[in-house]
């Protein structure tokens, strides 16, 4: 009787055992998909409004001279400017930079770029080889894609720093490459990063004008805040736009042209953000 | 005393495959998760690739002293939104 007992005490702990084993596991649902048809759905990809300055530093380029930026509500997750040339055709030529967190090598990465273009029978790829930047050693890759409008032919600079991936993109029709070649090789050419945007300014003078510029916006921000508490209520008082803001961003699209379009919004935002923030840190 | 030793042996049995497949599951999430991450690389190089054909055939564009104003407004905006939050 005894035995009895202790087996069926045994075969009981058994099925507890199990049944605790597996109720740990039910209810965990999981996000991980092995269709590669599933959408690419990415929510930790900061937007531009958002994504102020890159972990180590302000990445930028210079568009060509005269080109327009695209619409931001129309560009992709992972690009962050996109600026757009003139053409008679409905293929405009374009450039943007996109940046993605990664924690693989360039030619690791390379490798799934070209396995991704040769999955698809509309795009054709190829290495062109290395290409130095001062964000370190890059690889230039060429795409091309058929389009309704015709053959899109791209440049693709990729970099990868500080385990993010650094894609400026530059394409047009492929009639019409040859002709914004000079161009895009510019474009390629002035992707930069920096840890400070002032310093970036070649002339010794206008580097000088800028601090004092940012330093008087800065005095002109804390009287506002003087008679507004409220830091962001402040910043948009009419007094102060009109007064400080508005002539401040005038002055840096109008003074600062040699630096792009680029530079230009992102010091805007930088200087914004550093108003905001070291008074709300002192408040 | 066979009958017991029977017992036994097969809640060992029971025992170890319920562990096993516990951990067969954990390798299978690890495996999923990595296949899974490795598949959204090389996403940024498409978005460019994307993005170089979508607006160009948008055709249109915003002139660069307007569109740099929007683009600081944008921030000012966002960042009020986010401080009554």
């Amino acid at each position: 009787m005894p035995t009895n007992k202790r087996k069926i005490s045994l075969l009981l702990l058994c099925f507890v055992l199990n049944g605790c084993s597996r109720s740990t596991q039910e209810p965990e649902k999981t996000t991980v998909s092995f269709i590669p048809e599933a959408p690419k759905e990415e929510i930790t990809v900061p937007s531009f409004q958002q994504a102020i300055r890159e972990p180590h530093g302000y990445c930028y380029f210079l568009p060509p001279k005269g080109w327009d930026l695209a619409d931001q509500s129309k560009l992709s997750p992972r690009v962050k400017i996109c600026f757009i040339g003139k053409s008679s055709n409905n293929l405009l030529p374009s450039v943007n930079l996109a940046t993605e967190e990664v924690d693989i090598p360039l030619k690791d990465y390379l490798d799934i770029v070209k396995r991704d273009c040769e999955s698809d029978p509309n795009s054709q790829w190829r290495d062109l080889g290395k290409y130095n930047t001062p964000l370190g050693e890059g690889r230039l890759t060429e795409r091309e894609v058929k389009t309704q409008w015709g053959v899109s032919r791209q440049v693709q600079l990729i970099v990868i720093k500080d385990k993010t991936a650094f894609i400026l993109t530059a394409g047009s029709l492929k009639e019409e490459f040859s002709r914004h070649y000079k161009d895009f090789e510019s474009v390629l050419r002035s992707l930069t990063i920096t840890e400070d945007l002032t310093t970036q300014v070649i002339s010794e003078e206008k580097r000088i004008q800028l601090r004092q510029l940012v330093e008087n916006l800065a005095g002109a921000f804390k009287k506002a805040t003087d008679k507004i508490a409220v830091v962001e209520e402040a910043f948009d008082s009419k007094s102060f736009q009109k007064e400080a803001w508005e002539p401040f961003q005038q002055k840096i699209i109008n003074d600062f042209t040699e630096m792009g379009p680029y530079w230009q919004i992102l010091l805007l935002r930088d200087v914004q953000h550093q108003l905001l923030q070291n008074l709300k840190r002192s408040a | 005393m066979l009958m017991k030793k029977k017992i036994i042996t097969c809640l060992i049995i029971a025992l170890l495959s319920t562990s096993s497949s516990v951990h067969g599951r954990d390798d299978l999430q690890d495996t999923a998760k990595n296949t899974d991450k490795l598949w959204r690389t090389g996403c940024g190089a498409h978005d460019g690739s994307f993005t170089a054909i979508s607006t160009s055939m948008i055709g249109w564009g915003i002139g660069l002293a307007i569109g740099i104003a929007i683009l600081a407004a944008v921030l000012r905006q966002s960042t009020s939104a986010n401080a009554h939050q």
